[in-house]
């Protein structure tokens, strides 16, 4: 891990977490948290340990359901999958993530020369 | 109904901590694997896998946080999954056995609303400050005459303005007015107004009003040279002058002299005493500080204090004032004594002493309506004591079971207050509308959300109360005796029926009370409207003419037109008799002016004797019927080259010639240095000129021909069979004819002039009569409740009685003996506070007795029958009681 490495924003993990599982087959939480990392280059830094609590709450909230399985070397692990409402917040989420990326980024690109 | 009780699967964690530990170790486990097949040692990867999860702690706590918010929120949802339960229990209670909910919320409604709408009356009317900047230093000043044998409350004199301001400290300006009719022309049709000539301050200093548009009356509209300047109302603008945004600087014509407008009023401005409230165009007099005229009572006085000013330092300065007056102008002003009065006291005053008795009503009528609702809950829910404690037996908490009654009471309370504010609405406006002509202030009135407030707190407060009562009795009570006793004559039963007959006999008592008030009101106006007034109002029509300006300033010809003008509308069909009189009765504006008899001493200064002047064109007492006792009415003959006469009434025959023959004799109405003197040629029957229940006042005719208006009354009496009013088209068309430039004015009835007179005693007795109406159906309500429950909670006690041989007769007399004995004594306690009450209403009376006997006797007949009747259908039901059915259902 280096200097250059962000701290995740707020709501961030929540949308990653849907982006994972959107992706298709049921994750389990380690599969999820190196699929965040393979994606972004390791360029977030994510505390892998607070997934969990973010994926109880997800849970809660009926944006995913979990189910016990076997990992491909055969051990117990707990699998994630999105429910329709997980679907459609990962696809509302994604848009205003952009929409608001782009805002900032337009902002301070075009602050600086304005 | 197992699926109700299934834990959502969401909400409640379905893993325990062993499986977070497992799913936290198979993380790190995988990441080691990972790092060691990316060449990693196995301790450098397992301390590298522990630093990129994280503190595990941090992980469980965070996961026992969302565990802890989701219990909660699970408690929430099942809080409220019981609310919705406990409501749909309670609709169904309700609908299950509507009476006694309806008769609760019927209850609330009427107790709520009534009281809602009268207090809203009192309110817009006794209580809310006068729409004015600073009202509380608003006065109304009066002249007091009774000194010298006159009204407490008379007019000014123009020149006692000046003297006001100058010499009184207390004031930072007087205003004084006078309204006469105007007409406007130019503008269409002629048309009549109202109009106020003002002193120059009264609208801008005295009043504060803030022109809608242009400007109010400024010194130099003061003055004998001030400019043709008028300022108009809002009303007059919007109507007469198609509310022209350019309307300042427009000239009108009034009474035939062009005036510019300078300035029109807000629409919400209104004049607060006096019978113009809204006069279309204001005008200051242009007079010159002293024209003549001391002594005068022409002029009305308003003042605005300076700051930190009493109305009784106020009066005190008045005081001094007048006594440096009757130095000064002995003649005018011996006997007279100005008074301040706080502006909104003096508005009110007239209708005050009615609401307060009114207000009184409505109070006992809302205590009565909370006492029946507390009643009819306290039956309802004594029945349920039973279910309740099994209800507690099988294990639900004290505050589960007061939740239930309180969100079955709280349904009864919402659904009657929400009636209530509806019929408290329709009341208001309903109380607008029949409130007597003349009431002041009545605009004012809206319904008020404190008061709509205050009731629904007292009417639920005693629901609650009475709700919850069982509840907070039910932890007292042991189950075995509730199932056992349920239905049966048991302490705690008697308990509650003692609290119970203590409400009937409350309720009894304030019922009484407000029926004998009602009664004896009601007696009051059907002596007032029976009262012979002097005049026969049936069949006659009137309306007032002015003579304004120039035209009519030759006395002469004025008299003559008078004269000619009364004649054509005689000859008008269906016109039985017309003639004019300068002051309609119950209706117009009198003057009184002093007189000396000839033949007595005159009277001392200060006690100056005055009669009271009417001008009557012949025709006037034909038409209204007037009796004369001797001599003769006053006649065509009478004219302005003729001896003056005067028909005097009674009371000044009495007072004067009580032993003598008043024909023949003469009067002095002037100077007594310079006495202007009228024959008196008959006696007149004494009229009720001034008010229904006014005593006879000294008063006369005289001949308009001699002595001719300014402003006339016209009356015409129709004949048998024609509405009198539909003579007026009529007599428009004759003074059209006769001069276009003058309208006729105050068209009316004369039946509808006494009616409007009648008004406040009509509307306080019928207020009264509703009230006690009300509080008798209160009364027998509650009644009916307790007779009712006692017989359904003795059915057993019945049962065994007709097993042993009581006949239905013989029950059925138990039942309304024991009934009947709190409204014996509810209408002891209330004829004695009859007794004290009578007080209050002794002085809205007229010719019967704040005791009177008959409403009395009349109040404790209706108590009694009603009661008797209300305690019959329950003794019936008692007595068809069949004694083995009763038995079998121990």
């Amino acid at each position: 891990m280096t200097e250059t490495n962000l701290a995740l924003l707020k709501g961030t993990v929540d949308l990653l977490v849907l982006a994972a599982l959107d992706a298709g087959a049921p994750m389990h939480g380690y599969a999820i948290a190196e699929w965040i990392g393979s994606v972004t280059g390791g360029a977030l830094l994510l505390e892998e340990g607070t997934l969990y609590p973010a994926l109880h709450r997800m849970r809660r909230q009926g944006l995913i359901t979990s189910e016990w399985g076997t990992s491909e070397n055969n051990r117990r692990a707990k699998f994630y999958s999105l429910t329709d409402a997980g679907r459609e917040k990962h696809a509302r989420g994604s848009e205003d993530w952009t929409r608001y990326a782009s805002a900032v980024s337009a902002a301070l690109g075009g602050g600086r020369t304005a | 109904m197992t699926g109700d009780f299934r834990p959502d699967r969401r909400l409640v964690d379905e893993d325990g901590p062993e499986d977070l530990d497992h799913e936290i170790r198979f993380h790190i486990e995988e990441r080691v694997r990972r790092l060691m097949a990316e060449g990693w040692e196995e301790a450098d990867a397992r301390a590298e896998a522990l630093r990129r999860f994280g503190s595990v702690d941090q992980v469980r706590a965070g996961m026992a946080r969302q565990d802890r918010i989701g219990r909660w929120m699970m408690g929430w949802r099942g809080w409220f999954d019981g609310l919705r339960m406990d409501l749909r229990v309670g609709l169904r209670q309700w609908r299950s056995r509507p009476g006694p909910g309806l008769l609760a919320v019927l209850t609330l409604a009427l107790g709520i609303g009534a009281t809602t709408a009268i207090f809203s009356l009192v309110d817009g009317i006794l209580l809310r400050p006068l729409p004015y900047p600073a009202p509380d230093r608003l006065a109304v000043i009066w002249s007091d005459w009774t000194e010298r044998g006159g009204p407490d409350r008379e007019w000014f004199g123009w020149p006692d303005l000046y003297d006001l301001r100058e010499e009184v400290d207390a004031f930072e300006e007087v205003g004084i007015w006078t309204d006469p009719n105007v007409t406007v022309t130019g503008l269409g049709d002629a048309s009549q107004h109202a109009a106020m000539v003002a002193s120059v301050g009264t609208l801008s200093r005295v009043f504060r009003v803030t022109p809608e548009l242009g400007r109010l009356f400024g010194p130099e509209d003061d003055g004998p040279d001030a400019p043709n300047h008028v300022v108009v109302s809002y009303a007059f603008w919007r109507d007469r002058l198609g509310a022209d945004p350019n309307a300042v600087g427009r000239a009108i014509e009034i009474n035939g002299a062009s005036q510019l407008v300078i300035g029109v009023l807000p629409e919400d401005f209104r004049v607060p005493i006096g019978g113009t409230t809204d006069p279309a165009v204001w005008m200051t007099p242009g007079l010159a500080p002293d024209p003549g005229g001391r002594g005068d009572a022409s002029w009305r006085a308003v003042a605005r204090m300076v700051p930190g000013m009493t109305i009784e330092s106020a009066n005190q300065q008045l005081d001094a004032f007048a006594n440096s007056m009757r130095e000064r102008w002995p003649d005018a002003y011996i006997g007279k004594t100005p008074v301040a009065y706080d502006m909104r006291d003096d508005v009110v005053r007239s209708a005050e002493s009615g609401l307060r008795l009114v207000l009184g009503a409505v109070l006992v009528v809302l205590l009565l309506a909370a006492v029946n609702v507390a009643n009819i809950l306290l039956a309802r829910n004594t029945v349920r004591e039973g279910e309740l404690a099994v209800r507690a037996a099988i294990g639900a908490g004290r505050g589960r079971i007061v939740r239930q009654l309180l969100v079955e009471t709280g349904v009864l309370a919402a659904v009657g207050g929400a009636a209530g504010l509806v019929v408290g609405w329709i009341g208001t406006r309903g109380l607008k509308a029949l409130a007597p002509a003349g009431t002041p202030r009545i605009d004012a009135v809206s319904v008020d959300p404190r008061v709509l407030g205050f009731a629904l707190l007292v009417t639920l407060g005693a629901a609650l109360v009475a709700g919850l009562l069982p509840a907070l009795r039910s932890g007292r009570r042991e189950l075995r005796d509730a199932l056992v006793g349920s239905g049966r004559d048991s302490l705690a039963d008697r308990a509650g029926l003692r609290i119970r007959g203590a409400l009937v006999v409350t309720q009894v008592a304030l019922a009484v009370t407000l029926m004998a008030m009602g009664g004896v009101l009601g007696r009051s106006f059907s002596a007032l409207r029976s009262v012979d007034f002097g005049f026969d109002p049936t069949d006659v029509a009137t309306f007032m003419v002015s003579f304004p300006g120039e035209t009519y300033a030759d006395v002469d010809s004025r008299a003559a037109f008078q004269a000619e003008l009364a004649e054509r509308l005689g000859a008008l069909p269906g016109v039985r008799a017309a003639g004019a009189v300068s002051s309609i009765p119950l209706g117009g504006f009198d003057g009184d002016v002093g007189y000396t008899v000839e033949g007595e001493p005159p009277p001392e200064p200060g006690e100056g004797q005055a009669v009271w002047i009417r001008r009557t064109v012949p025709g006037y007492m034909e038409a209204m019927d007037l009796t004369i006792v001797s001599g003769r009415g006053i006649e065509a003959r009478d004219v302005r080259d003729a001896t003056p006469v005067m028909v005097i009434n009674e009371t000044l025959a009495e007072r004067h010639f009580a032993n003598s023959n008043p024909i023949g004799r003469r009067i002095n109405l002037g100077d007594p240095a310079d006495p202007l003197w009228f024959e008196v040629v008959g006696v007149a029957k004494n009229v009720r000129n001034f008010a229904v229940r006014d005593d006879f006042r000294v008063a006369a005719y005289l001949s308009n021909g001699q002595f001719p208006g300014r402003t006339l009354f016209f009356t015409l009496e129709a004949e048998p069979g024609i509405e009198p009013t539909s003579l007026i088209a009529g007599a428009r068309g004759v003074l059209a004819e006769m001069d276009p430039s003058i309208a006729i004015t105050q068209p009316n009835a004369m039946a509808d002039i006494v009616s409007v007179a009648l008004g406040p005693d009509r509307f306080l007795a019928a207020l009264l009569a509703g009230f006690a109406g009300l509080a008798l159906v209160l009364a027998v309500v509650g009644l009916y409740g307790v007779v009712n429950y006692s017989v359904t909670a003795r059915l057993r006690e019945m049962g065994v009685r007709m097993a042993l041989g009581a006949g239905g007769g013989r029950i059925r007399r138990l039942v309304v003996a024991r009934g009947f004995v709190p409204v014996g004594i509810g209408l002891v306690v209330g004829l004695g506070l009859t007794w004290f009450a009578s007080r209050l209403v002794a002085a809205q009376l007229y010719g019967v007795s704040s005791l009177d006997p008959v409403s009395l006797a009349g109040t404790t007949v209706l108590m009694i029958v009603t009661a008797l009747t209300a305690a019959a259908v329950p003794a019936i039901r008692a007595s068809r009681v069949d004694p083995i059915e009763v038995l079998r259902q121990e």
